[in-house]
Order: C-alpha cells, then sequence, then structure tokens
C-alpha cells in the first residue's frame, strides 16, 4: 500500500517541534525521551499510534505551547481542536491577548495563524474540504480536551433522521481524510488527567487509534531545539515518579549530544525539570 | 398427464438462453428422465385404524417403496435415515409414525429438530393439517391449542409455559434445545423428556463442521437426559443430499442406524435438465437478465445468488431500472420477518410472485411449489448445494430446468471448463469431530450442570468417549479449566460458529436487538464504520462494545458500501506429519491465526473511494486455534525466487499461490463449502516462505489436513488453471490470480513460475515423520511480558496497553 515519502515527512518535520518523557500509562516507569521528528512520527502515523499527553499543569500552558510551536514557524501546519466551544473562546482569548486580530468571522471555533489552526469538532468538514484544495502538509492534529470528555460525545440520535453527534468519530474522519496511504497525521490528545486516571482504551477505540504513547504533560517541551548552551533546559527527563524500565533515555543523550548528557547528568539536582522559555 | 406441458417448460428455458445475447453454453447434457412412482400398500404396515385411514384417504396408491421401508423400520423401533431424491415425500416418513404413536398412546411426546426456524414454521402447518385430518389424535389433543407447537427463539415469552405443559410435539432447533430445553429439563420439561418417543432429525446434513459437532454432543446429553427420565427416542433422520447418511447419522446421534437410501427411492420425479451457461457479461448482470427474462416468459424462477448483499443488489438493479414496480419479483435471505418469508413462499405457490433472488435460505424444503427454473449464479459452495438448489424445481413429477452460471473465482473457471467433472462428483463427505477438545470441555460442563453438578453421575456410556476422557482427566485433576466453574455453563457455548460468543447487533433508535454477529463475522461486516445492509436497511456501525459485546447501528441512507482490509498473522505451534523434500516441507499442523483489520474504505455506487479510515478501528483482533496443512518453501528455494522475481514480485506471487490452492481446493477434497476454510501466506521472519490451508473452526475439524495427501493433484490443478485462462494481461483476472480485495497486482508468469518450481520440488524425493515433538503451546501462558513496560500482554494483541509499545510478531 502507498505511503507518505520520506521528502514530504522532512517538509512537515524538519525539525522536531515537540519533545516530552514517554511514560507508563500507570505512571511508575519512565521509557525515554520521544520527540516528534520525522522518523517517530512516520511510526505513529503508519501504525495509528496517538499521543496522550496527561497531567498537564493548565490550559494555559497548553496554548503557551501551542504558541511555541506556532512561532518556530518550520514545518507542517497542526490543527488544533480545542474539546468545546467553551474551550474554543479560551483558547481564542489567550491567543489574541496582546497581538493581532484574526480577520475570520467566526474567530471562536475557527481561525488560522501561521503554523497551526484553532478548529472545534463540528466545523472540522469545512477545513476538510480547504486542506484538500490547498494540499497543504498538516503535520498533526492536537485535541486540546483538559477534563477528557471528547471521547465520551457520542451521543447518538433516537429521532430517526436526525444526523448524530459524534465528536470522536469528526475527528477521526478529519484525521482519515489527510491520510497519505496507510500514514495519517498524528493525534496529540493533551488533558489535565494523568492516563492512569481515565481509561485510555475506550478513547484510542473512540478516534480509531490502535494504541497511545503516554507523554508526561508536566515536562513537555515545545519549540524549535535550544541552542547548546541552553539545551539542558529543554530536554525532558525522567518524571521523579518514575522508575527506569530501560535506558533508552541514557542512549538516546549518547547517541544525539553526549555533551549535553554528561551536563544534564552533572546539573540535574540543581536545574528545574519543567523549565519552559517565559 | 401433462405430457404437452412437460417438455415446454425446458423448451422455453432452452429457447430464453438461446435468445439472450453473447450467451456461452459450455455443458448442455440430455434431460434426466421423469420416473414414475413405485408404490406398496399401507396395509402391510402395523399403523393404527385412524393413521391408515389418514393414508388411504390421502394416497390412494399408497406409499412410495421407500416411504414404506422406512417407516416399517422406525414403527419396528430401529433408529432410521432416510436419504432419498428431493420431493421424495420424506416429510410423511417421520410424521406418519408421530402421529401413529398419538393414536396408540395420548401421552406420547416427539422433538423435531430443524436447523433454520422456517423450515419448522413449513413443517408445523403441514403436521397440524395432518394431524387434524386424523380423529384420534385430535380426541387426545382435546383442545389444546399448543398440541403442536414450535418452540424456538420466536416464540413470544408468555406462550412458552403453556407449550411446555400442553404440547405433544415440539418443532424446535439445536440452540434451543440447547439453550432453553436441556437446561432446564428438570423443571417444566420432565413430563416432556419423560415420555419422548420419537425424535426426528430433518435435514441432517446440515449439522456438519462446527455445528455439527455441537449438534452431535447436544444429541448425546439429549439422550443422557432422557435416560434421566426414563425414555429411549427412536431417531428418524431425513436428507435429500448426504454422503455415506448412515455412518454420519451415527457419528451425529451415537447410536446405531438403518438406512434407507437412494437405491430404495420409489418416488415419481419430473424431467430435469442442466445447462451451464456464461456470457461475456458479469456473471451477476447475465444472471440477473436471465432470471428476469425467465420470469417474463411466466415462468416462477429462483435465482440463488452468491450471498444476501449479492441478492440485495440485484433486485435493487432490476427495480432502478423498472421504475421500482415489479410487484411479482421479490428477495428471500435470513434477516426477513417471519411475516415477509411467508408473504414470499405463499407469494410463489400462488403464482404471484414469479422470481425471487435468494441465498441459500430457500435450498432447503420449505414448501414453495412448483418452480419452473432454477438460475445459480455463481456455482453453488458444495455438490449438497447444488442437489438441494436443483432439487427446487421438477418437484412433484412437473418439469424443471437449472441454469449454472460459473461466478469468476479460480474453481468456478475450473469447473465451466470440466463441467462433466462437477456432475460426476458425490455429495461430499460429512465433517464433524466429536473429539475436537474445546467443544468437549463446553459440553462436558453442560451435561454436569445438567445431572445437578455431580461429575459422577454422568452417563459416559451415552456421552461418549471422550466425554468419558475428560472424565477421566477431571478425576487425574490434569484438566481444570473455567468453564467447569460456570454457573450457567450452557450460555458460553455457541453452537453455531467460531468464537466465544456473539455480538448483539443494537439499532440505537430504542436500543432494539436485530440480530447478532458472531466475531468472525464482525471484523467483516460490522466492524466500526461499517454500512451493514441488514433486513433491506442499511445501518452505519457507530461503535463496538467489546465488554458489553454490542454492536451500535445508526440509520443510514446511503448507497455507498465499505469495505475492510485484514490482515493475518500465524503462529505455528506444532507440527504433526511432516513431508520433507529438499527445498520444500509439507505438514499438517496446529496454528493460531490472528485477524485484525488494517483498512476500511467507503466507496460510492460508481466505485469512488469516498472514505478510507486506517488502522484497526478500535475493533478486538480475532485469533483461532486451528488445524492447518502448511507448506513452508525454504531458504534456497525462497531466495532463488526472491532473485528471480524481486522480493516484491515473489510475495505477490507466494499470495498468487496461495489463492489459487485455496480456491481449487474444493475440487481435490471432499467438503467444499468455502466459509468452512481459508488460506493465508507469510513470509518467515528466517527468510522461508510459507503457505497455509486451515479450517474455520476452533481447533479444527480435519477439513484442510486432507491437503497433504492431495498436494499433488492441487498443484496439477492450479498450474492448468494458470495456464488455461483466457484472461491476455499478466495481471490476470478473478478467474486466475487476482484478488478483489487486493491494491496490488501480481503476475501470472511470476505465480505460474513458483507453482512449476513448487511441482519440480514435490515430484523429488521424501522423508515423512510422523511427529515432530515441538513444545505443545496449549497450556502456554495467555500473556507476555511487553518489552518495554513488562506489563502482561494478551497474547494477539499488537500494542501494549500500558506503554503503547508494538509487540514482536
Amino acid at each position: 500500500m502507498r505511503t507518505i515519502t520520506k521528502a514530504d515527512l522532512e517538509s512537515r518535520y524538519p525539525t522536531p517541534l515537540i519533545c516530552g518523557a514517554r511514560i507508563a500509562r500507570t505512571g511508575d516507569k519512565y521509557l525515554g525521551p520521544e520527540r516528534l521528528g520525522a522518523d517517530t512520527c512516520r511510526m505513529l502515523g503508519e501504525e495509528q499510534v496517538g499521543w496522550f499527553v496527561g497531567h498537564m499543569p493548565s490550559f494555559e500552558r497548553m496554548i503557551e505551547h501551542i504558541q511555541q510551536v506556532n512561532a518556530a514557524g518550520t514545518g507542517g501546519r497542526w490543527v488544533v481542536v480545542p474539546a468545546t466551544r467553551f474551550w474554543a473562546e479560551t483558547a481564542h482569548r489567550l491567543w489574541f491577548a496582546d497581538a493581532h486580530q484574526s480577520g475570520f468571522s467566526s474567530p471562536a471555533t475557527l481561525w488560522h495563524d501561521r503554523l497551526v489552526t484553532f478548529c472545534v469538532p463540528e466545523r472540522l468538514r469545512e477545513l476538510d474540504q480547504a486542506f484538500r484544495q490547498r494540499t497543504a502538509g498538516v503535520a498533526g492534529i492536537m485535541l486540546l480536551d483538559p477534563t477528557c470528555i471528547v471521547h465520551e460525545a457520542r451521543s447518538f440520535s433516537n429521532q430517526g433522521f436526525h444526523v448524530a453527534h459524534d465528536r470522536p468519530q469528526l475527528i477521526a474522519n478529519f484525521r482519515s481524510s489527510l491520510a497519505v496511504g496507510r500514514w495519517a497525521p498524528p493525534l496529540i490528545v493533551m488533558s489535565w488527567h494523568r492516563a492512569g486516571a481515565v481509561s485510555t482504551e475506550r478513547i484510542v477505540q473512540a478516534y480509531c487509534l490502535e494504541a497511545f504513547h503516554f507523554i508526561e504533560g508536566l515536562g513537555l517541551w515545545s519549540g524549535l531545539m535550544p541552542n547548546k548552551n541552553e539545551k539542558y533546559r529543554a530536554l525532558p527527563d525522567a518524571p521523579h515518579h518514575c522508575t527506569l524500565a530501560t535506558n533508552k533515555d541514557a542512549q538516546w543523550d549518547i547517541e544525539h549530544d553526549p555533551v549535553s548528557a554528561a551536563v544534564r547528568r552533572e546539573q540535574a539536582d540543581v536545574v528545574p525539570n519543567l523549565a519552559q522559555p517565559a | 398427464m401433462s405430457s404437452v406441458a412437460t417438455p415446454s417448460i425446458i423448451d422455453r428455458i432452452g429457447s430464453v438462453l438461446v435468445s439472450l445475447e453473447d450467451t456461452t453454453v459450455h455443458h448442455d447434457p440430455a434431460a434426466q428422465e421423469p420416473s414414475d412412482g413405485i408404490f406398496e400398500p399401507a396395509e402391510s404396515l402395523n399403523l393404527q385404524p385412524d393413521a391408515l385411514a389418514f393414508v388411504r384417504r390421502n394416497f390412494p396408491n399408497g406409499l412410495y417403496r421407500h416411504q414404506h421401508s422406512a417407516i416399517a423400520r422406525v414403527l419396528a423401533g430401529q433408529n432410521a435415515i432416510v436419504a432419498t431424491r428431493t420431493s421424495s415425500g420424506k416429510s410423511l416418513i417421520f410424521s406418519l409414525p408421530v402421529l401413529n404413536q398419538l393414536c396408540v398412546n395420548p401421552s406420547a411426546t416427539s422433538l423435531f429438530l430443524y436447523p433454520q426456524k422456517a423450515l419448522a414454521n413449513d413443517q408445523l402447518l403441514k403436521l397440524r393439517e395432518i394431524a387434524a385430518a386424523t380423529p384420534a389424535v385430535v380426541m387426545a389433543a382435546n383442545g389444546r391449542s399448543h398440541f403442536i407447537s414450535r418452540y424456538d427463539g420466536a416464540t413470544p415469552h408468555d406462550l412458552r409455559g403453556q407449550i411446555r405443559q400442553d404440547a405433544q410435539i415440539v418443532l424446535t432447533n439445536p440452540d434451543m434445545l440447547h439453550y432453553a430445553m436441556l437446561q432446564y429439563h428438570d423443571r417444566g420439561w420432565a413430563r416432556f423428556f419423560a415420555n419422548l418417543q420419537y425424535i426426528v432429525i430433518d435435514e441432517c446434513h446440515e449439522y456438519r463442521g462446527i455445528f455439527g459437532t455441537n449438534v452431535a454432543h447436544i444429541l448425546r446429553r439429549l439422550r443422557q437426559v432422557c435416560h434421566l427420565h426414563g425414555s429411549d427416542p427412536t431417531f428418524i433422520a431425513t436428507s435429500a443430499t448426504i454422503h455415506n447418511p448412515q455412518a454420519h447419522m451415527e457419528r451425529l446421534t451415537g447410536v446405531d442406524f438403518d438406512c434407507v437410501g437412494a437405491e430404495a427411492d420409489g418416488s415419481r420425479q419430473g424431467r430435469r435438465k442442466f445447462w451451464m451457461a456464461s456470457s461475456g457479461d458479469h456473471f451477476y448482470d447475465y444472471g440477473r437478465k436471465l432470471a428476469f427474462k425467465l420470469a417474463e416468459e411466466r415462468l416462477t424462477v429462483l435465482a440463488f445468488c452468491p450471498g444476501r448483499m449479492a441478492a440485495e443488489r440485484m433486485m435493487a438493479r432490476l427495480l432502478s431500472s423498472h421504475e421500482n414496480e415489479l410487484p411479482y419479483v421479490r428477495v428471500y435471505r435470513a434477516g426477513l420477518s417471519a411475516a415477509e418469508r411467508e408473504e414470499i413462499e405463499h407469494g410463489l405457490r400462488d403464482k404471484s410472485v414469479r422470481l425471487v433472488f435468494s441465498t441459500s435460505a430457500l435450498e432447503l424444503g420449505i414448501d414453495i411449489g412448483e418452480v419452473d427454473a432454477v438460475v445459480c449464479i455463481g456455482l453453488p459452495n458444495s455438490m449438497m448445494s447444488l442437489w438441494q438448489r436443483a432439487g427446487r424445481a421438477a418437484r412433484a413429477g412437473k418439469d424443471g430446468g437449472i441454469v449454472l452460471i460459473p461466478g469468476e473465482t479460480p474453481i468456478d473457471t475450473y469447473y465451466a471448463n470440466h463441467p462433466e467433472e462437477l456432475f460426476a462428483k458425490d455429495n461430499e463427505p460429512l465433517v464433524l469431530s466429536t473429539a475436537n477438545r474445546r467443544v468437549v470441555c463446553q459440553h462436558y460442563a453442560c451435561a454436569t450442570a445438567e445431572v445437578g453438578g455431580d461429575e459422577d453421575a454422568l452417563n459416559t456410556d451415552v456421552l461418549g468417549e471422550e466425554c468419558a476422557g475428560v472424565k477421566q482427566a477431571r478425576a487425574d485433576g490434569t484438566l481444570d479449566l473455567d468453564i467447569f466453574y460456570r454457573a450457567e455453563p450452557h450460555m458460553q457455548v455457541n453452537i453455531r460458529s467460531i468464537g466465544e460468543g456473539n455480538y448483539k447487533l443494537v439499532f440505537r433508535k430504542d436500543d432494539e436487538v436485530i440480530g447478532e454477529i458472531d466475531e468472525f463475522h464482525l471484523l467483516r461486516e460490522a466492524y466500526r464504520n461499517a454500512i451493514y445492509r441488514h433486513g433491506g436497511k442499511a445501518y452505519r456501525v457507530k461503535d463496538v462494545i467489546r465488554g458489553k459485546r454490542k454492536v451500535l447501528l445508526e440509520r443510514e441512507y446511503s448507497w455507498n458500501e465499505t469495505r475492510a482490509f485484514i490482515t493475518k498473522k500465524i503462529r505455528l505451534k506444532r507440527r504433526q506429519r511432516v513431508a520433507d523434500y529438499e527445498n520444500l516441507m509439507l505438514a499438517t499442523a496446529a496454528i493460531d491465526v490472528t485477524e485484525f483489520l488494517v483498512n476500511v474504505t467507503e466507496r460510492d455506487r460508481g466505485g469512488e473511494i469516498v472514505q478510507s479510515w486506517n488502522g484497526n478501528m478500535g475493533m478486538p483482533t480475532h485469533t483461532l486455534p486451528t488445524e492447518a496443512t502448511l507448506m513452508r518453501l525454504r531458504r534456497p528455494f525462497w531466495d532463488e525466487m526472491v532473485n528471480d522475481l524481486g522480493p516484491q514480485d515473489a510475495r505477490l506471487a507466494l499470495q498468487s499461490c496461495e489463492r489459487l490452492l485455496w480456491g481449487l481446493f474444493p475440487a481435490v477434497s471432499g467438503p467444499c463449502d468455502k466459509q468452512d476454510f481459508s488460506s493465508a501466506s507469510e513470509v518467515e521472519p528466517d527468510g522461508t516462505a510459507s503457505i497455509y490451508l486451515y479450517d474455520m473452526v476452533y481447533d479444527g475439524v480435519g477439513l484442510t489436513t486432507v491437503a497433504v495427501e492431495r498436494i499433488h493433484e492441487l498443484i496439477d490443478k492450479a498450474i492448468e488453471r494458470l495456464e488455461q485462462c483466457g484472461c491476455d494481461t499478466d495481471t490476470g483476472c478473478f478467474r486466475c490470480i487476482a484478488h478483489p480485495l487486493s491494491n496490488e497486482s501480481a503476475s501470472k508468469q511470476a505465480t505460474l513460475r513458483m507453482m512449476q518450481r513448487i511441482q519440480d520440488e514435490l515430484a523429488g524425493d521424501c522423508t515423512i515423520t510422523h511427529e515432530e515433538n515441538e513444545p505443545s503451546l496449549h497450556d502456554a501462558p495467555s500473556t507476555h511480558p511487553c518489552p518495554a513496560c513488562e506489563t502482561p500482554v494478551r497474547k494477539g494483541d499488537r500494542f501494549c496497553s500500558n506503554c503503547g509499545e508494538k509487540q514482536p510478531d
């Protein structure tokens, strides 16, 4: 079966813009850092594996991460799906707090910025058509679902001809419409809840995925990779409550940047783990 | 006699065939000549006066020879199987002794088992008619409205108590016998079982494969229950199309049988003629046009379609080209309501319905009056099916014609080229294995529950040696399964199909259950986002809830079709008989087949893809432990293929070989019901390649393992099919290597090259080993630790649910 080309992937993910500490769902095991680069996104997209970023400290922090991605100005477009109109309004207010206004007529439910598009599930179909026409590469879909409720929003009508309101299906349909062969842009679900506190198996099924990689939200990092001097601040480390399941993180550091790894180990006691540029 | 009309039906069918453009007649044998009945007087039977009067009144010529012979044996208390042609009056053979017994003993009871509810309904009406015409039985009934009753899933709950109390004759199916009668034999059914005189098993060829295996154990349990209540009933079985009937019934029931076979058949038969024809059109289109034209000639036509979707589509096509105005055309298939079915059956009898597109649902002996022509769109899956379908025409001494239209599959094309082979074939031997350990354990648990939970009270003489083996293993403490501790083990048994249990199809409007589907078909027909057609309506599968085993449906108003792409992973557990060639290994094997959904596409009426979903969409994987024939191409052989053809073409050629072997397997083996077996191919991590033919039954029933002995013949036929296929492109056609569900095209030449190489290899020296002592995985743990997080992962799961890590194959 046809799948996405390397060139296409590299145009969508020229550099990883999001990085996190991968943990087990139960939260007691650290499985190493995971960066949303071309290789990882190929795997996630082809195997239909999503990211569940649980334990996010606040909705504001979610928006800050997206702003970092937007500010990077490189790679494919990220479609951000606020769970409800309330969260869409909140996102809109936070996003445009001290910046320019968008020119869209319905700003609270659908608006675009440099690298991101915000859209509520109900309007994804409009985007679907627009994106097909433009054929712009979509890097991924971020579902901002602080209270983790969208997968439950499958209320089917009891009134014969009324079209069912099925939000997870809208998201799954949108994602499948962006598929290139057997690859589809990865789905990232962000929530306040830790993965272990919600029924992730139901969520996986609701979004037509095969599985989730679980990411610790507190340690999520986004934006362009920092320069070498800053790197120690940015790389995600094992959450304090996790045991090391494998030595993947050590291998990763050694393979990618042994100097920083050494610095990080030295400064592990004094450098905040979750620092993010203000 | 209708000497003028008789030939005209066949001539009219022949002239319609000739008149259709582009028709190629592959086979046009002479018509089978009619036969007059051979009669014997009923007076020589030891019948009660009322029963004898009934026979004299309704059958003035006497009984057919085979009827007389069979009834005499039954009245003498012998178990009998009657295997004579369709429309040979078999119903009377079991009805008469039952009613005769009621004349003698009004408290005698009888149990009629039918594989389908529709058959039971048809028979119920006939039985009531006969009973009403027999004064002694009317007196015995004494106004009881449920004296003769159906007791199945469609019986209203408020009537069931009364039926248990009043009924002397109960018509039911094996499902109801298992779930509702045997389980509660000591509460509501004690009177019935204590007085049970006759057990009638109609259409007994239907009890084969996994269904037959389950029914065999149910019948043994029924005998145990009868022993408990002090009765010893006589079995009467019938079938028109059965191979070795006596042996089959003895395996099915565990008791000795007398057989009244085709040699004793004295029935009157009409003139019957076969044709095998096709045209340049797709066989669906040709079949539809032919059937419609025959109906326009005012002939009554039964068009058998390959499946219910095909039947619905043909009807829809006809309607769309006739402005929805065709009152005499109908679709008959499973899923229709009883009223709809009865309306069609009645319409066929009074000729207000002249064309019915049917699935195999109308194959069995439902009374639909006289059918002039049968059109088989696609060859039937088995010889039994062919003769059952043919038996719908030329009934009761009338003439009839049967037109076979081969489909676009390798096996149909093979028979289109060798029609004489098709007609020379005998009915297939029926496969059922009472030794299937999983099934034995389930029924052992049910039998234990039926004797009050005391395993020592089990009657292993009646239950058979397999149950005795389980009992011994239990006594030794070597067998300890969950099923033995279930409060209601009956509910854990799925007697019709593979899988642990069915999913309910729930229409969300008011949580109405519109049907059930097993795990195997769930993955193929009712996956998430599928458009599922049921009862002429389209539904969208909104969700599949594993825990509750529910499929949630929503009405869909669309002509779109969805198609699932499924991938299989094979896990070889054990090899039994191994034939070693130089570069090829052939073996019977125990395997696990894990199937999972990889993609779903939705297409509009024009065939354009409107939506496509990747991944398993939350659908559960399905793992089937079964038996197989394994053909493994060893390293030098496979390397040579890869070097010659390239890795991609070699893999595609392997898949094409697999498809051909699967498609042609029925031509070399007995049973050829295609839903009973399947195939898979894999390139193994060690650089070898394997083809598997496997049973579609839990733990297997020995169906495909015969391929080991017939492999030379099978390969020869496959090569012949490839060489003789008329398609002119290297990518082939559906008649040879093209796969309707594959996006990739294989090369016919590459496939032929691989087949010939296999043929050469099989011509070499061979060493046969009868047992390879690989470790048995029967007791292997059902989970393994995830390599990433060490959480236990269920066998067959592709990802760890705790960390999302993909599991190694």
